[in-house]
């Protein structure tokens, strides 16, 4: 959803936020120049709650812990 | 300035729904204008789905079959009139749109292929959505639909009661636009807190606040509750469609905890299967795998989620070869989730002129309470999507060209007068917080009275801190301020719903009311009288059929 806009030097992606991870820049891209990577991108939070205090079902990813 | 645009029928929302709506809507004669704050056609959901649409079909089927089998799944709010109309009808539109070209995968037979999915009896028709989508946007253009992508439609235009129309703004220009109709679709999708998880990272309920600050009730909100699954370390979500082909789940031992508990993997709803995971974890067997070493056709993963395996293999991701983490994936009110407008047999709201289509229409009028069914919320869509088209159109033409009228005064300011404040946190950021809050399972899935009233108090401050400090820095950032505040609306009714129903039933779990209270079996509507948000009972679905209201 409008994330990719034109910049300085070309297209950039504004709003790293709403990408809907559907790929179809990357698919469509006649360049080849545009990659989308499916990882995580923010954490989750402590998604288990009070149900899970130590943290241990692995919900709680953080970026860090991912790249 | 205000660009004053005068149609006969504006559909809200560019989805499967809106989009069918929009076309049926033309195809009756009337004029039509299509809104949608991204693209009409790829924006929502459906477009990104694996395009299973549940689908009874006359001669390979028993009507009676599939609807004793939703009714016991529905727990006592769902209808059989209403099932019998939605199977009957969603054929109906299949067949037509078949024999108008839109995309079905068919067998060597020639005869609609079919999937299973997850839920009481689910056999999907496939179609290929991006295409569908296209196609279906294609055909709105060539009937002379006005389509008006990038426009973030904020409320419905009341005049003495009766709609008017929608206002918004070009999310691109910033130009504030009145689009007058006589008739009003809503399709802007569910809720699903702009959640991290593919394909529901845009709906926020835009709809279903619209819809109530013009005083349309809606229903079914304590099950806005919808779970699926997700890979933890991707942001995707439906992966558990892939154990109706030999995937299963495994706890942090090794074990295969729902055949466990009696269980087929592929035969619980999505909410069933998030609550084992979350009492797996409880009980110190996590973390959840899923394991696809069992799998049947692996081609069969690479066609019911292409988008999920490109970006698998980008990663250097092999599904099949390593068992794979997953989470409960929050999608709210969202895809399988029974809650949204209340509609009648015509997709009228509560209020005359004002029609509701797809996810944000309650689809618990014929999934009752069972939260997570495969393949519904594309028939859904597809199904009310075309009813709401038809019955705007007739209502249109009742109006007899007659246009609708409002008060332009300070329309422009009114919309746009977060622009520019900068007091608070930035919008997006309060709805993060909301989105993370609603997503925890002690909130939406295993509930109490205590901690719902507790996030109900976190829900208020974050609106008063939304509307009387947040600000937005420009244009793109405004639509983000009205996706918060839809999201708060539909959190609010959500969780007071929640409050409300003190039982369990189906996808709605309390552990201060475990078990079912038979005194309980009607459908809470929720409704706003004089700026407060009321819940109260809309009358038992089997009696009314669904419907009720003023129409």
């Amino acid at each position: 959803m409008d994330v990719l806009r034109p910049g300085g030097t070309g297209p950039v992606i504004s709003y790293r936020e709403d990408c809907q991870s559907c790929f179809l820049c990357f698919l469509e891209c006649p360049t080849g120049a545009i990659r989308v990577t499916p990882w995580r991108s923010f954490p989750l939070g402590k998604l288990y709650g009070r149900f899970d205090p130590e943290g241990k079902g692995g919900a709680d990813l953080r970026p860090a812990e991912i790249f | 300035m205000v660009t004053v645009i005068e149609t006969d029928v504006v559909v809200v929302g560019g989805g499967l729904a809106g989009v069918s709506a929009a076309r049926q809507a033309a195809e009756s004669g009337v004029r039509v204008v299509l809104l949608d704050k991204a693209r009409a056609g790829t924006s929502g959901t459906a477009a990104f789905s694996a395009g299973e649409m549940l689908c009874w079909i006359p001669g390979r089927d028993s009507l009676e079959d599939w609807v004793q089998a939703y009714l016991e799944a529905g727990e006592g709010l769902n209808s059989r009139a209403w099932l019998t109309m939605f199977f009957e009808g969603q054929y109906r539109i299949v067949e037509r749109l078949a024999s108008q070209g839109f995309p079905f995968l068919t067998d060597a037979s020639g005869n609609f292929a079919r999937r299973s999915g997850r839920g009481p009896l689910v056999r999907c028709v496939l179609a290929p959505m991006m295409t569908f989508q296209e196609k279906n946007r294609q055909a709105c253009a060539s009937l002379g639909v006005k389509i008006l992508d990038r426009f973030c439609a904020v409320e419905v235009l009341m005049h003495r009661g009766e709609p008017a129309g929608v206002a918004g703004f070009g999310v691109r220009d910033g130009e504030v636009a009145a689009v007058l109709a006589p008739s009003v679709i809503i399709s802007t999708g569910g809720c699903s807190y702009r959640g991290p998880f593919f394909g529901q990272d845009a709906v926020a309920g835009e709809g279903m606040a619209m819809a109530l600050g013009a005083g349309a009730r809606l229903a079914y909100m304590e099950y806005g509750n919808n779970y699926d699954v997700s890979l933890a370390r991707f942001d995707t979500c439906g992966e558990s469609r892939l154990t109706i082909h030999g995937g299963r789940y495994l706890n942090g031992l090794g074990q295969a905890f729902l055949e466990k508990e009696g269980f087929q993997d592929h035969r619980v709803s999505g909410n069933e299967l998030a609550r084992a995971m979350v009492e797996e974890v409880r009980a110190g067997r996590g973390c959840i795998y899923i394991d696809l070493s069992g799998f049947k056709e692996r081609r069969l993963a690479d066609e019911l989620t292409p988008n999920l395996k490109m970006a698998l293999d980008r990663g250097g991701v092999n599904l099949f070869a390593d068992r794979q983490e997953v989470i409960p994936a929050f999608t709210g009110a969202s895809n399988a989730s029974p809650a949204g407008i209340w509609i009648d047999r015509k997709a009228r709201t509560s209020v005359a002129g004002i029609f509701a289509a797809g996810d944000c229409a309650c689809k618990g009028l014929v999934t009752g309470a069972c939260v997570g069914i495969t393949g519904v919320s594309l028939a859904w869509a597809n199904y009310t999507g075309h009813l709401a088209g038809k019955s705007a159109a007739a209502y249109a033409a009742e109006a007899g060209g007659q246009q609708a009228r409002f008060e332009a005064e300070d329309l422009a300011g009114r919309l746009v007068y977060p622009l520019g404040r900068n007091l608070g946190r930035r919008p997006g950021e309060i709805l993060r917080d909301l989105g993370e809050e609603m997503a925890r399972v002690d909130v939406s899935l295993i509930r109490s009275g205590a901690r719902l009233v507790d996030t109900l108090g976190r829900v208020s401050t974050w609106r008063w801190e939304l509307e009387n400090l947040s600000g937005a820095k420009d244009l793109h950032d405004l639509m983000i301020w009205y996706e918060a505040r839809s999201a708060l609306t539909v959190a609010e009714a959500t969780l007071l719903a929640a409050v409300e129903r003190r039982e369990s039933r189906g996808g709605h779990y309390r552990e201060d009311y475990p078990s079912m209270n038979p005194e309980f079996q009607y459908v809470l509507g929720v409704e706003e009288i004089n700026g407060v948000k009321c819940v109260r009972p809309v009358g038992e679905v089997g009696v009314t059929g669904g419907g009720g209201g003023r129409n």
